[in-house]
């Protein structure tokens, strides 16, 4: 996934463009270099950046970005935070800021561009080691380097990556900044808007948790990440229709996936207590649903049980329902009606027994659905069971 | 992260077993049957005024105790309004037109005919055999339904009256 930048090849500059300077303390770091003495390069130019005549001179932080930039790469490549790195940035900075020819302009834009390099390799291989504050302070260094060694490269991939790493590291606020930006920058991976919206909701902006979210799917229809993130809060929302689109669209895409099969015949329960007017609609739904995931795994215990329970409920709802007016022949078709649906959710309660045998819950349903069908030896018997269990 | 995400999913949703509804059906439909019958049955002019009195012996189940207020919360007797007493024991008693006796009490059955024996009482039970054995109507399952059985001697001997049309629709027992 993250790509691994090698490190490219030295800017090659040979030592003929090092040429010699009005500072002396210059021309003994340039000599110590062309005799391959770089500790000494490096503590000589040092020495000549830190003297206010030689300092004055554009050319000492070219050679000192030069050197550093060497060092670097030869003796602190594998250092963490390496002071010789910055160090040759800074040079390199101080140069493009007091040279008024742009003599040395491009060579040190080209030393920030290599160096701006090994920041985002640095930062990809933590990402990879899951050191994220560590790879979004080296992918910032990348992005603020490569705007001074490149200014018309946009990087958005490292964009995205930085909010990505930002994010990991709890870091929102920054997490937030860059990964808006990758979205503006039309960044295109799924993720992109599936940590943007996570962010947005722990940060308790919701409606724009919503907005990105639904953006991402229309854009990646087929994302589960992203599907059921928007599950997820739906249901901490509150949001049971949204919930209810949601999670058959999940089904569709992972038609095999019971559990999404439950919870959708649980949110349409809810959503059948909640809106009376869909109350058959709901149950149908339901129903089917429960019956499809038993058919696919009759071992699945929360199916069994709800859809035994949800046709028990169906046929106390029906009687409850009935007005005390009812003449006894509208009492007794009722009777009919209700016994028919007492005795569909016999069986499934009665493998949800055989699944959970101490469950408290099964055992006063077996007692309630007995009850109800005048079977009061077995009612008694699972009721007994039922208060047996603490 | 998908599997922790579903793993949330599961806690928020495959975690929730649904809850039966209380009360107990039965209960309900027992209730619309005792309805019935104070509209089928006729009692004598004396026992037309006042409130319609449904007493339970020995207290009923949480379930019927309350769907009978619901009951007199929300209807009449005819013009009467209905209430319901709660008798603890037979010596408690009173003049009431309906005598509802559970099963766990049918035991006292005798005690309480005798004891209502000089009023108009509907007496109904609820344990197979007690309407040969002296109560008016008894509750009885056939066919997992809850029917009932009618002893038209045990209603008439209360200086009752029954409608053609609930013998109809009872189990007659003599």
């Amino acid at each position: 996934m993250l790509r691994l930048f090698l490190y490219i090849a030295l800017i090659f500059i040979g030592f003929n463009t090092l040429n010699a300077q009005n500072c002396e303390k210059v021309n003994d770091a340039i000599k110590a270099f062309q005799a391959k003495d770089l500790e000494g390069a490096k503590k000589g130019i040092d020495n000549a950046s830190s003297d206010p005549t030689c300092a004055a001179e554009p050319s000492t932080w070219y050679y000192k970005a030069f050197i550093c930039k060497d060092y670097y790469r030869t003796k602190e490549s594998t250092v963490k935070d390496a002071k010789s790195r910055t160090m040759a940035i800074d040079a390199a900075k101080k140069n493009l800021e007091i040279d008024p020819k742009n003599k040395y302009a491009e060579e040190c834009k080209k030393i920030i561009g290599f160096l701006a390099v090994s920041y985002y390799n640095d930062a990809a291989k933590d990402l990879n080691d899951q050191k994220y504050s560590s790879s979004y302070a080296n992918y910032t260094q990348y992005l603020n380097n490569l705007k001074i060694s490149s200014p018309l490269k946009i990087d958005t991939t490292a964009i995205f990556y930085t909010g990505y790493s930002a994010y990991m590291a709890k870091n929102n606020a920054s997490a937030i900044q860059y990964l808006t930006n990758a979205l503006q920058l039309k960044y295109k991976d799924p993720n992109l808007y599936f940590y943007l919206g996570k962010i947005y909701w722990a940060q308790g902006e919701k409606d724009k948790s919503y907005e990105v979210l639904n953006n991402g799917l229309k854009l990646y229809p087929d994302n589960k990440e992203i599907l059921l993130t928007m599950v997820n809060f739906y249901i901490e929302d509150g949001k049971l229709k949204d919930l209810e689109t949601a999670l058959d669209k999940a089904i569709q895409l992972d038609p095999k996936n019971l559990d999404l099969k439950v919870s959708l015949a649980v949110i349409c329960e809810k959503l059948m207590e909640n809106d009376k007017s869909q109350e058959a609609k709901y149950f149908t739904k339901s129903e089917k649903l429960y019956k499809q995931v038993v058919k696919a795994d009759s071992n699945v215990f929360t199916a069994n049980y709800n859809l035994g329970i949800l046709y028990y409920n169906k046929a106390v709802a029906i009687i409850n329902a009935t007005d005390f007016d009812a003449d006894l022949p509208e009492v007794n078709k009722i009777q009919d009606e209700c016994v028919i649906i007492f005795k569909q959710a016999e069986p499934y309660m009665l493998r949800a027994y055989r699944l959970k045998p101490t469950k408290k819950e099964v055992l006063e349903a077996l007692a309630g659905i007995y009850f109800a069908l005048g079977e009061i030896e077995k009612s008694n018997k699972y009721k007994k069971l039922s208060e047996a269990v603490k | 992260m998908l599997r922790r995400i579903f793993i949330l999913l599961f806690l928020a949703l495959l975690g929730f077993i649904s809850k039966a509804q209380l009360p107990d059906p039965v209960s309900r439909i027992k209730v619309m049957f005792l309805y019935n019958f104070t509209k089928y049955i006729e009692w004598p002019q004396d026992y037309k005024q006042g409130d319609f009195v449904i007493g339970v012996l020995g207290g009923a189940s949480e379930s019927l105790k309350k769907e009978l207020e619901k009951l007199a919360s929300t209807k009449k007797a005819g013009i009467q309004t209905i209430v319901v007493k709660n008798f603890n024991s037979v010596a408690d008693i009173e003049k009431c037109h309906l005598l509802f006796i559970p099963e766990s009490k049918s035991n006292l059955l005798d005690e309480a005919t005798a004891k209502c024996k000089k009023n108009s009482t509907l007496i109904v039970t609820e344990k197979d055999g007690l309407a040969k054995k002296g109560s008016a109507i008894n509750f009885v399952v056939k066919d997992n339904k809850q029917n009932f059985e009618l002893n038209k001697g045990n209603i008439e001997r209360y200086n009752l009256n029954v409608s053609t049309n609930l013998l109809s629709l009872a189990i007659q027992v003599n």
